[in-house]
């Protein structure tokens, strides 16, 4: 869901992902960088995310990665979901 | 659209895989490349920044394994690369590749092929309907021989049986007829059959009707004739079947209809003629074979109980004729495709199956010999992480792979050995012909790849890959091994030594003199229309005096005369004789009998022991004997001029003028029948043969005989016309085919089962080289060291021998129905074989123990782990 949400702004290369979770995170979640491939391609086959060669800010050949229209759906989905949740957690840890 | 692109996304995967996977590589570069800049634009030296950024990044590999995990295309990609890895490993080894794509190969085209012609011969079911519940009605002699039957009883047993539904006949002599089409004349093979012959075998005709009883009754004379699809086909183009006439023997007959192409009752036949029973026969004059249906609510039991003490009856009522005879009932199958061809044919499969059982218990001792050599490669894999189904999968991939690659050769193999088989098997078994590769054959190769592939695969798979196996290697294995050895001995030494067992009697059998000389002779059978040359007519005997005299001026022939049988193929014409003061039939003796011109016995070259040959003509009513004939009625005394009495005690008396040698002139393998010949001026046959004696090759006087013969009447073309010896070795094909066949079954499994030894001892060998080595350095003999070997190679052999001989005693029961005087268990054949074993074994234990034992001790140390 993380990944879906960095990328719901513009598309990005794997890289750029990483460090943009990272960085919204406030380097909480630190995990190996190579992990984050998998998932891509995994998202990639469910058809979330598109992807597609260009050139990165360095001038540089990178993969981007791109929301598709299922993509922002399951965004959408998965946002709520996790609201609620949280709402849910939030509401029984005030009131505990 | 998920669906469609992930579908694509997968085949795009699967098939430009190395497009993908660079894709991947680059992307993951990519992204290493960045973390680094990234890390040295914040003032991180390069070298640590690269450093720092492959930390980050995790295992590389891994990371590409996931995605590719992710992409879903992994387990189609992991088969096609075990069966690279599979196909490469197995180029690796050729020999032992080969050794098992033999093996295999062999085996698989051994039992297609034996399946296919056991599917031809004895599956496929015969044409008729319930054809279980046809039999065959046998009269039996008094001494409990299988007979013909006759009219009258046959008429007793329809009306006075009921527990059989129809009862049809079929007359003998068969018919030859002549079709005469726009004035030239073809033979045709009929058959004389009643009115109910076709609706007892429950078949329909394709086109027009049977007979009805009243064109049938007795008495009746209806020139209405069936013909076979073949000669509907070929001589009238199939045309609508409206009152078609024949012009056959002389007479115009007309077609009431056509017989189905698939019907299939003894050799092939044209036409069917009505037969009508004659009421004014003899009651003991058996002619007719009988075919009857066992009706629907009785089984073969209560129906033969029933035909019997019918018999039983009759014989009381009618002393005279029957006394002594009984009846049985013999299941058709057993008559129409032989018991000889049926225990041919199963013979024949426990060869294969045990041929199968070889090839396949020799490639799994070679496969498990395999993956023992390769334990140590497996462990490395384990260890470095291969999961163990992984490891698993690839080995049995690898076993089926070679399965399948068998399984195609054993196919192109039984496809080439189909056509030949079909060609050479065709004389000793029936319906042969029909023999092909059919689709439920091709499913069975397609199991038995499948099935062999995974049972010799999965087991040396699961215990190769199994942690801590490099510990205890070897032992387990090893016993398995041995005992796959033994069984394959076994197996092979019981084929070896069937098959000489079948040599034997084989040789036997060519050995056997028919007791005339079948060298250098030919026969032409002649048929003669009746219309102009009635029964015992005058013009029979003009015609055959000329056709003599005409025949003996060919060129190349020394001497001819003439014969109602054409040796070793018929007809097997037979009746009782009896002394002239016999007053009881039952004191008769059944003989063969034959009638012949002067000077046969002398163109024949069957010796005369006693009295003179046939004269010219003769006045009186002589015959000449046979020796066990002479013997068997006159025991020691001189038979010459003793008078011999025909069929019962009211027959002629001929006397006596002279003794022949005993002949074996229809069978080689059964005792010389006492024989009775009938001089031909009295009897006046009318279809006879004409044997010819020549000095030349008798193949090469075919065609001047074929003319000169047809020059007399041209009407009448020779029917059949060859040399004898060609018959008399179509009589010996199925042994030799049952040798040939068992004979190449029992190389191959030799060959199979000593290749398995081989392997074994090969095996042990390298297994214990260090062993060996060290044994060798510390002063043991080499010969010493490979004896041991031998040793144990010689321990398997005579456990495989004593098992094989067990075996045998199996076996035996199957070969007894194909041997001539010949016992299954022969001490010489089983001496043979097992000392070529005892040979083999040898030579497969000794070389591979010398080459170690010749080996350099210090370097095998060396070079061992």
């Amino acid at each position: 869901m993380l990944i879906l949400r960095v990328l719901r702004l513009r598309p990005m290369h794997g890289w750029a992902i990483s460090r943009r979770i990272q960085q919204v995170s406030k380097e909480v979640i630190l995990v190996q960088q190579g992990s984050l491939y998998p998932s891509l391609h995994r998202l990639a086959r469910k058809g979330w995310v598109s992807s597609e060669w260009g050139v990165s800010e360095n001038n540089r050949r990178a993969k981007f990665y791109r929301l598709t229209r299922a993509g922002r759906r399951q965004l959408q989905a998965e946002t709520e979901t996790w609201m609620r949740l949280s709402e849910a957690v939030a509401r029984v840890l005030e009131e505990a | 659209m998920g669906l469609t692109s992930e579908l694509v996304t997968r085949l795009r995967g699967l098939f430009s895989r190395s497009a993908v996977e660079h894709d991947l590589d680059e992307e993951l570069l990519s992204h290493i490349e960045m973390e680094t800049e990234h890390l040295v634009s914040e003032g991180v030296p390069p070298a640590e920044a690269r450093r720092r950024a492959l930390m980050a990044f995790g295992s590389v590999p891994k990371a590409v394994e996931e995605c590719r995990e992710e992409r879903g295309v992994l387990w189609v990609e992991d088969t096609v690369r075990d069966v690279r890895q599979g196909s490469r490993s197995l180029a690796r080894a050729p020999r032992f590749s080969l050794a098992v794509l033999f093996s295999l190969g062999l085996g698989v085209a051994a039992v297609l092929v034996v399946f296919s012609l056991m599917e031809a011969v004895l599956l496929n079911g015969l044409p008729y309907q319930d054809p279980e519940r046809l039999v065959l009605l046998n009269d039996l002699t008094p001494e409990g021989g299988r007979f013909s039957t006759s009219d009258l009883n046959v008429l007793d047993y329809r009306e006075r049986v009921g527990l059989l539904d129809g009862i049809a006949v079929e007359a003998y002599p068969a018919p030859t007829l002549l079709l005469e089409v726009d004035g030239a004349g073809r033979a045709l093979q009929g058959l004389r059959v009643s009115g109910n012959f076709f609706a007892v075998f429950g078949v329909d005709p394709v086109q027009g009707r049977w007979w009805t009883d009243a064109e049938t009754a007795p008495g009746t004379d209806s020139k209405l004739v069936v013909v076979s699809s073949a000669l509907w086909r070929g001589v009238f183009g199939a045309e609508q079947l409206v009152d078609q006439t024949l012009r056959l023997g002389g007479e115009t007959w007309t077609i009431i209809g056509v017989v189905p192409p698939q019907f299939f009752y003894g050799p092939p036949r044209d036409v069917w003629v009505p037969y009508a029973f004659d009421l004014e026969r003899n009651r003991g004059d058996h002619r007719l074979s009988a075919i009857a249906r066992i009706g629907p609510f009785a089984d073969f039991g209560a129906a033969n109980e029933e035909i019997a003490a019918a018999a039983q009856l009759l014989a009381e009522e009618y002393p005279e004729q029957s006394a002594g005879w009984s009846a049985e009932l013999q299941p058709i199958r057993d008559v129409l495709i032989g018991a000889d061809a049926q225990s041919t044919t199963i013979a024949l499969s426990v060869a294969v199956a045990m041929l199968l059982l070889l090839a396949c218990s020799s490639v799994s001792g070679l496969m498990m010999a395999r993956s023992a050599a390769r334990e140590r490669e497996l462990s490395l894999r384990r260890a470095l992480g291969a999961a163990r189904g992984r490891l698993i999968r690839q080995l049995v991939t690898e076993s089926l792979l070679l399965a399948a690659l068998g399984t195609l050769l054993g196919l192109v193999g039984a496809a080439a050995l189909v056509p030949i088989v079909r060609r050479f098997a065709s004389d000793a078994l029936p319906r042969v012909g029909d023999m092909a590769l059919s689709p439920t054959v091709i499913a069975v190769a397609f199991a038995i790849s499948v099935v062999s592939g995974l049972l010799f695969g999965i087991a040396p798979a699961l215990r190769a890959t199994a942690i801590g196996s490099a510990g205890s290697r070897g032992t387990l294995s090893l016993n398995l091994r041995s005992v796959l050895v033994m069984v394959q001995l076994a197996m092979a030494l019981m084929l070896v030594t069937a098959s000489g067992t079948l040599y034997q009697s084989f040789s036997r059998m060519t050995a056997v003199h028919p007791g005339f000389d079948a060298e250098q002779l030919l026969a032409v059978d002649v048929t003669l229309p009746p219309d102009r040359y009635p029964e015992g007519s005058q013009e029979v005997m003009q015609y055959y005096e000329t056709v003599l005299e005409r025949v003996a001026a060919v060129p190349g022939v020394t001497d001819v005369s003439a014969s109602t049988l054409h040796p070793f193929v018929g007809p097997a014409l037979a009746n009782t004789v009896g002394l002239p003061e016999m007053t009881d039939k039952v004191e008769f003796q059944p003989v063969a009998w034959r009638a012949v011109t002067s000077g046969t016995f002398r163109t024949m070259g069957l010796p005369m022991l006693r009295g003179r040959d046939f004269e010219a003509t003769e006045s009186q009513l002589v015959t000449v004997i046979s020796e066990n004939l002479a013997t068997r009625l006159f025991g020691d005394e001189d038979p010459i001029g003793r008078g011999v009495r025909w069929i019962s005690p009211q027959g002629p008396v001929a006397t006596v003028v002279g003794v022949v040698s005993d002949a074996r002139d229809l069978e080689l393998t059964s005792e010389p029948l006492p024989t009775y010949y009938w001089f031909q001026g009295h009897m006046r046959w009318t279809d006879l043969s004409l044997l010819l004696r020549t000095d030349l090759d008798p193949q090469s006087l075919v065609a001047s005989v074929r003319a000169a013969v047809r020059d007399v009447d041209p009407l009448l073309p020779p029917l059949e016309i060859g040399p004898v010896e060609r018959d008399l070795r179509e009589v010996a094909a199925t042994s030799r085919m049952n040798l040939q066949v068992f004979g190449t079954f029992a190389l191959l499994a030799s060959l199979i089962a000593l290749v398995g030894l081989y392997g074994l001892v090969s095996y042990t060998v390298a297994n214990r080289r260090s062993e060996i080595a060290v044994r060798l350095a510390v002063g043991a003999r080499p010969l010493d060291v490979s004896f041991g070997f031998v040793r144990n190679g010689l321990r398997l052999l005579a456990v495989g021998v004593a098992a094989g001989l067990f075996g045998m005693v199996f076996l035996t029961q199957l070969l007894q129905q194909l041997l001539f005087e010949t016992t299954p268990l022969e001490p010489v054949v089983v001496i043979g074989t097992v000392s070529f074993f005892a040979l083999a074994t040898l030579a497969a234990s000794v070389l591979p123990a010398l080459r170690v034992a010749r080996q350099n001790p210090v370097g095998v140390l060396r070079s061992a782990d």
